[in-house]
């Protein structure tokens, strides 16, 4: 067996992300995703280069669109022969193609590569009526008039309502929020810790931006330079007028404040080996270690369809012999505010431990102070697919900036997704 | 030379619909008969303060086959000129009916980035009459500035061919030897024959494709708007814009950088609804990539040859 290489981060690029239907309502999958290249591929001059491989995707995608990420290596300015596949994980999608890649990468099956992710709800796939779609499907299948005549008879006006994507469980036929919001009232989360940690988000993104932490990690696109759900003048007074909107709507906790609202964004994070680095003559940011993936049974086992990550991250930290304490950053994607707490207190909670994890001892708890320390999901926004990419360059980064950490510069990531999969990894200085 | 400044475009539509009227033959038009012996009108129009906005980039960006970015696609600009270029076409001062000339080649220096939302100012002016075996040529000179620097140029080079009028299709700029040498377009080009060039594509161009280039460009030439309109023309149907067989071809090649130089010739027009193979070879040379690409009919008869240097 070859022994394995160390998976380098040199470097990510995102476009700022938008809100759904503003800044980039006119712009596609394939658009954003080009762009987020492109920009990558300026900074770190790999104009015209030939890259071991291209991996990403999109959650909300167009059909034609089944070569995503190959025709946007196509429209780059990457050269035409860089090879690239599409992954589809739900909000893990970026995070699991920049592990294919570290892996590949790795192993020594390429030497450097690109993962990335693209999402957007204001160019949204609309297919048609799955009624009128399978009469169309017998169509191609008739023989002679008398088939089309039958056929004929089984068009309703009703078909003509279109098959709009939803966000909500194939299994279960509720939304993320809604699941969400069952979760959060199991684990107790209150709003006002939901708040505060939607605050913490936004504050923590604006103070990123102004310090220019972004500079190298973000190219303007359409005339968006910044994050445009980002609100630096957020308070807990003016989070705490909003209403819920999911679960109870008298009762419920989650609120549009700290739950992310629908974007539009790509992201993208290149990866090669420190070899490769150096001939490029570009820093090493950190590397990829380790990743671990798990999901629950949220459909028939009651556990919640965000929890995920709770048990990845254990297994994770056994095989690395390291303690939940051993980080000195925690990248906890902010899918909802309730989503990071509840996974926060599952790690702390004798019962989940012992009757879900069947450990012990829990993981315990961790500095809050270095949690999402340059905002998350809740302040960014989440484009699906992009979040993963977004995430690995902004830990990479951070963790690139100093040389006094006290665990020698250990980032854990940690994202849910749809399906109640999740994908949890470490990064290293 | 004088220099005439106008707040915004011209309508092309208005400029359009008067020429289009005085063109028509029979009884209707008022077909003014040329004067080359006045040469060109000796002006330069300018419009100050001009952008170009999200929604008309992304409208041209999905006709023509670009990706949208922030900076707008490398033939994008065209649309600045054009409406200057026909302002100064539709003077009483200039010699020839527009709707009578014949756009034969095209080059495009691109030097900087032109963004969405840039504010720029376009100027255009005739240039270079000259004698061409088939008639007579000129040029018209559009330059987008930003900050008083010329970021992006064209010289867009007409035909207006000598009496009697020929039967257009079989006619229009003939082999490749668009003018007598002097034009900007001519040296590198004659060497790209498009019925050489390895193949890359074959595309379907739809009956309605002038329609909807038409909407984005604003140019609603009857030429390329449907058969009847066509036919008055001396065409036996619509046929694509030059500009627009330039633009889908330059989006084929992906991402071109900063500064380059596209050198179109238009061969033989294309016929709507219609089937064309592109075709395209790397050429890179000594001052960085560069592209030939061309337009063929299936049986290789020639109709758009062109050029990309970058560097």
């Amino acid at each position: 067996m070859t022994e394995l290489r160390d998976a380098a981060i040199l470097g990510g690029n995102r476009i700022p992300f938008a809100r759904s239907g503003r800044a980039y309502a006119r712009a596609s999958n394939l658009d954003m995703l080009t762009a987020a290249l492109d920009g990558l591929v300026a900074r770190l001059g790999l104009a015209g280069q030939t890259l071991g491989e291209v991996a990403g995707g999109a959650v909300l995608k167009h059909s034609r669109d089944f070569n995503l990420v190959r025709e946007a290596v196509l429209a780059s300015a990457l050269a035409d022969d860089t090879p690239a596949f599409d992954v589809q994980k739900a909000c893990d999608t970026s995070l699991e193609a920049t592990l294919a890649v570290a892996n590949k990468v790795r192993l020594g099956q390429v030497d450097v590569g690109i993962g990335c992710g693209v999402d957007t709800t204001s160019d949204a796939p609309v297919a048609l009526n799955d009624d009128l779609r399978k009469v169309l499907m017998q169509a191609q299948r008739a023989r002679g008039p008398a088939d089309y005549v039958k056929l004929l008879g089984q068009l309703r006006p009703d078909q003509l309502k279109p098959e709009v994507p939803r966000n909500a469980e194939a299994a279960t036929g509720l939304s993320m929020g809604e699941h969400q919001a069952i979760t959060t009232a199991e684990w107790g989360i209150s709003r006002e810790a939901q708040d505060e940690l939607a605050l913490a988000s936004h504050t923590h993104l604006a103070a990123a931006w102004d310090r220019g932490f972004f500079d190298d990690l973000a190219t303007p696109y359409l005339g968006l330079s910044r994050d445009d759900n980002l609100r630096p003048d957020s308070s807990l007074e003016s989070l705490a007028k909003l209403s819920p909107v999911f679960g109870d709507r008298e009762t419920g906790t989650m609120t549009a404040g700290n739950s992310t609202p629908l974007t539009d964004g790509a992201a993208a994070v290149l990866v090669a080996t420190p070899e490769w680095a150096r001939a490029h003559d570009l820093p090493v940011l950190a590397r990829l270690v380790d990743a671990e993936s798990a999901a629950v049974d949220y459909v028939h086992g009651h556990e919640g369809l965000l929890m995920a990550p709770a048990y990845a991250v254990p297994r994770l930290l056994d095989r690395r012999g390291l303690s939940l304490q051993d980080f000195d950053l925690y990248e906890i994607h902010e899918a909802f505010a309730s989503t990071v707490l509840a996974t926060l207190a599952a790690w702390e909670d004798p019962e989940f431990t012992h009757d879900r994890l069947g450990r012990d001892e829990p993981l315990g708890a961790i500095d809050r102070t270095k949690l999402n320390v340059a905002g998350s999901s809740l302040a960014t926004g989440h484009p699906f697919a992009a979040t993963g990419a977004r995430i690995v360059a902004t830990a990479a980064k951070l963790l690139s900036e100093r040389d006094d950490w006290e665990h020698g510069g250990r980032a854990l990531v940690s994202i849910c997704a749809a399906g109640g999969n999740g994908l949890v990894a470490i990064i290293e200085k | 030379m004088t220099t005439v400044d106008l707040d915004t475009l011209p309508d092309l539509m208005g400029l359009l619909a008067g020429a289009a009227w005085s063109a028509l033959p029979g009884p209707l038009g008022t077909s003014a008969g040329d004067d080359v012996g006045a040469g060109l009108p000796d002006t330069r129009v300018v419009v100050g303060r001009v952008a170009v906005g999200l929604d008309e980039t992304a409208d041209y960006a999905e006709v023509c086959g670009f990706r949208l970015r922030s900076a707008v696609p490398v033939t994008q600009p065209h649309l600045l000129g054009f409406p200057l270029g026909v302002w100064l076409m539709t003077r009483p001062d200039f010699p020839f009916s527009l709707l009578g000339l014949v756009h034969v080649a095209n080059r495009i220096e691109a030097r900087d980035h032109v963004r969405i939302g840039d504010e720029m100012a376009v100027s255009a002016r005739l240039d270079g009459l000259r004698a061409h075996d088939r008639g007579t040529v000129f040029d018209t000179v559009v330059e987008v500035a930003r900050d008083d620097r010329v970021v992006w140029s064209s010289t867009s080079t007409y035909l207006r061919r000598g009496p009697p009028p020929e039967d257009p299709e079989l006619r229009p700029g003939d082999d490749g030897t668009v003018d007598d040498g002097h034009g900007p377009a001519a040296a590198p080009i004659d060497l790209v024959d498009p019925a050489a060039l390895p193949y890359t594509a074959t595309w379907s161009l739809p009956s309605d494709l002038g329609r909807t280039y038409g909407a984005v460009s604003g140019d609603r030439n009857p030429i390329h708007l449907s058969a009847v309109s066509a036919r008055a023309f001396g065409f036996p149907r619509a046929i694509a814009h030059g500009m627009w067989t330039t633009a889908a071809a330059l989006a084929g090649l992906g991402a071109l950088p900063r500064p380059c130089t596209v050198d179109v010739v238009f061969k033989r027009p294309v016929l709507l609804p219609g089937t064309v193979e592109y075709a395209t070879e790397r050429r890179d040379g000594p001052t960085g990539t560069g592209w030939a690409f061309g337009l063929r009919s299936r049986d290789g008869t020639p109709h758009l040859a062109g050029t990309v240097t970058t560097g």
